[in-house]
């Protein structure tokens, strides 16, 4: 068997490092990788449901035009020709961006995101526009205008939310890696429910620029990858500052060779906030896996600290009031005016806007504009909107305490795995589900979610670790460290 | 806090979003909102009085640039996805202000 058709045949199961090497030593042209893939999509995502478009003659196009380059000796980098899934809210010229809302239906980008510019520099190919919850609003991609994206691991139960899409197809093998975003748990959670790597950078590390705003000072755009050093590749080729983003931090790119291999674990101090493990509705298996992940760190060496975030218990009453405040403010812009749908039936501008609004926006969209207009009304901004602010300075300074006694925190991605369709219906149950993922992003600093372990039924379960703000690097060497040492536990076991 | 003072309006702020709501939906975001805001109670429980709010979590405040030319896009690309087009050159939209009786000129 050739070396080509070898990649050709785990191509459900490749990386972007492996496809990067299998295309520079010309083991296989991004023509053939793009069909590899668009053949998997055609076989099963009718079952999935993970892509909302997926423009083929495009991507062949693009494909082709990147093997030219490199029989040409050109290629724009060694990423050159790798296709990379697109959530549904990122801004790619020329390609339609309906954050899976109705009343995006029929939206064109005329520009790029900055991270789109970013990935085209080096050649990437844009791979189809993956579903997601409405605005990035759900933790289960149930809130999609459009369809219910499954999890692959069991077609019924969700893939997480709101990068359900993103997870889902990577975790399936139709794409090598997707970017999401994540503004609670939106990268994380999804990836934890579907068994692949998600990363939130720190707020500022990478340019929201051309990504629609849900809640602009907790928004973040992060890969979801198959493993580590994909998310360390992704993250090096989307990050850096951006004046076209006015919170993008200088000094923000990244380079992914300095998530090298000889990193010491034994040196590392990983912090357990007993807190986290108090929260209501944590379960068994989750827990356990937590505990075992613990004990995969102790048993090579880790110190193993208590660190205390006592605010946390106001972190979900904290977010969903920011949230929701900068929610209203920002999908104020979606007035049936300038783009979108309009629904014109009388002929009157306020008619527009209420006809409009009521036929284009979902049902969680709707919940979340109606609690941030009211946080936000006159009378009502000191005993929310201001007062969630100030909870938000607590939290930050415990992560700044723990982060004096540790190096990274450890903590469960999600309370539970993955669950059937519909089983959460009461909006306040699922809202308090991102109790692990929320604070860091009211935080700002990174955390990853890395596949641990499997519930009872089979589900994936991922374990997040936390760092503090632009320590990416130790991030990802901690995460790449843990991806191989668990690996090495279940070998054990067998 | 006890249910009255917490008891939203969500006609009046279905109107200040620009929604309309039919009455279904304004009994079931009655429920689900009083549910949400009653949980966000805990925070009054907490002494705020020397704590000063965080607006969002990079560390820098007023970004400057240079007073520089730049490009845009054109007036027909941005057009293109506006829903109702005059003369390849304008948004159009209804009468925002009537004349005569219907109001002031």
């Amino acid at each position: 068997m050739s070396a080509a058709q070898k990649f050709v045949n785990k191509i459900d199961s490749g990386t972007i490092h492996e496809a990067s090497d299998a295309l520079e030593t010309g083991q296989i042209s991004s023509l053939e990788l793009c069909q590899n893939l668009i053949g998997r999509h055609d076989d099963i995502d009718g079952k999935i449901n993970g892509f909302l478009s997926l423009d083929t003659s495009q991507i062949l196009e693009d494909a082709n035009a990147s093997d030219a380059r490199r029989k040409n000796g050109k290629q724009l980098s060694r990423y050159d020709g790798i296709p990379i899934a697109i959530k549904d809210n990122l801004s790619v010229k020329g390609q339609t961006c309906g954050c899976a809302s109705k009343i995006l239906e029929g939206f064109i980008s005329p520009y790029n995101a900055t991270v789109i510019n970013n990935l085209q520099k080096n050649g990437v190919i844009c791979f189809g526009r993956t579903n997601m919850d409405e605005f990035a609003m759900g933790s289960t991609t149930e809130f999609s205008a459009y369809k219910k994206t499954s999890n692959p691991w069991d077609i019924n139960r969700v893939p997480g939310g709101s990068s359900g899409g993103s997870a889902a197809v990577v975790s399936s093998g139709q794409a090598l890696a997707a970017l999401g975003s994540d503004t609670g748990g939106s990268i994380r959670q999804p990836a934890s429910f579907c068994g692949v790597v998600g990363l939130k950078p720190t707020y500022g590390r990478v340019s929201r620029y051309g990504l629609v705003a849900f809640a602009s000072s907790l928004d973040q755009i992060g890969p979801i990858t198959r493993d580590v050093k994909d998310a360390a590749i992704l993250l090096e080729l989307i990050s850096g500052r951006d004046e076209l983003d006015s919170t993008s931090l200088p000094n923000s790119d990244f380079n992914h060779h300095e998530v090298g291999n000889d990193f010491d674990v034994s040196s590392l101090r990983i912090g357990i906030p007993k807190e986290f493990l108090e929260i209501d509705g944590l379960s068994s298996e989750v827990n356990d896996a937590f505990e075992k992940s613990i004990s995969v760190f102790r048993s090579r060496g880790c110190d193993i600290v208590d660190v205390k975030l006592p605010s946390i218990a106001y972190a979900v009453s904290s977010y969903y009031i920011i949230a929701t405040a900068e929610a209203s403010s920002n999908l104020s812009r979606f007035d049936g005016i300038r783009y979108g749908n309009r629904i014109d039936r009388t002929s009157d501008l306020l008619d527009i806007y209420l006809d409009t609004r009521e036929n284009g926006f979902g049902e969680e969209v709707k919940r979340r504009i109606l609690l941030g207009t009211y946080v936000l009304s006159s009378g009502y901004y000191d005993a929310y909107y201001l007062r969630a602010q100030k909870i938000r300075t607590l939290i930050r300074d415990d992560f700044n305490n723990a982060f004096n006694n540790c190096d990274l925190i450890l903590s469960p991605v999600s309370p539970v795995s993955a669950y059937p369709f519909g089983s959460v219906s009461d909006p306040l149950q699922m809202y308090l589900s991102d109790i692990y993922t929320i604070p860091v992003n009211l935080v700002g600093n990174c955390a990853i979610s890395v596949p641990a372990s499997f519930d009872g039924d089979g589900m994936p379960i991922g374990i997040q670790l936390i760092g503090n703000s632009m320590d990416e690097i130790r991030l990802l060497q901690a995460a790449h460290w843990f991806e191989f040492a668990n690996e090495m536990e279940k070998n054990d076991e067998v | 806090m006890n249910e009255k003072s917490q008891d939203v309006d969500i006609r009046h702020i279905a109107n200040l979003a620009r929604l309309n709501l039919n009455d279904g939906e304004i009994s079931r975001y009655e429920t689900d909102i009083n549910a949400i805001l009653s949980y966000a109670e805990q925070l009054s429980k907490v002494d705020l009085s020397d704590v000063s709010p965080t607006a969002h979590a990079a560390s820098i405040t007023n970004v400057i640039r240079s007073d520089e030319e730049r490009g845009s896009m054109t007036r027909s690309e941005l057009l293109d996805n506006a829903p109702d087009v005059l003369d390849d050159e304008l948004i159009k939209v209804p009468v925002v202000i009537r004349h005569g009786s219907e109001g002031p000129a």
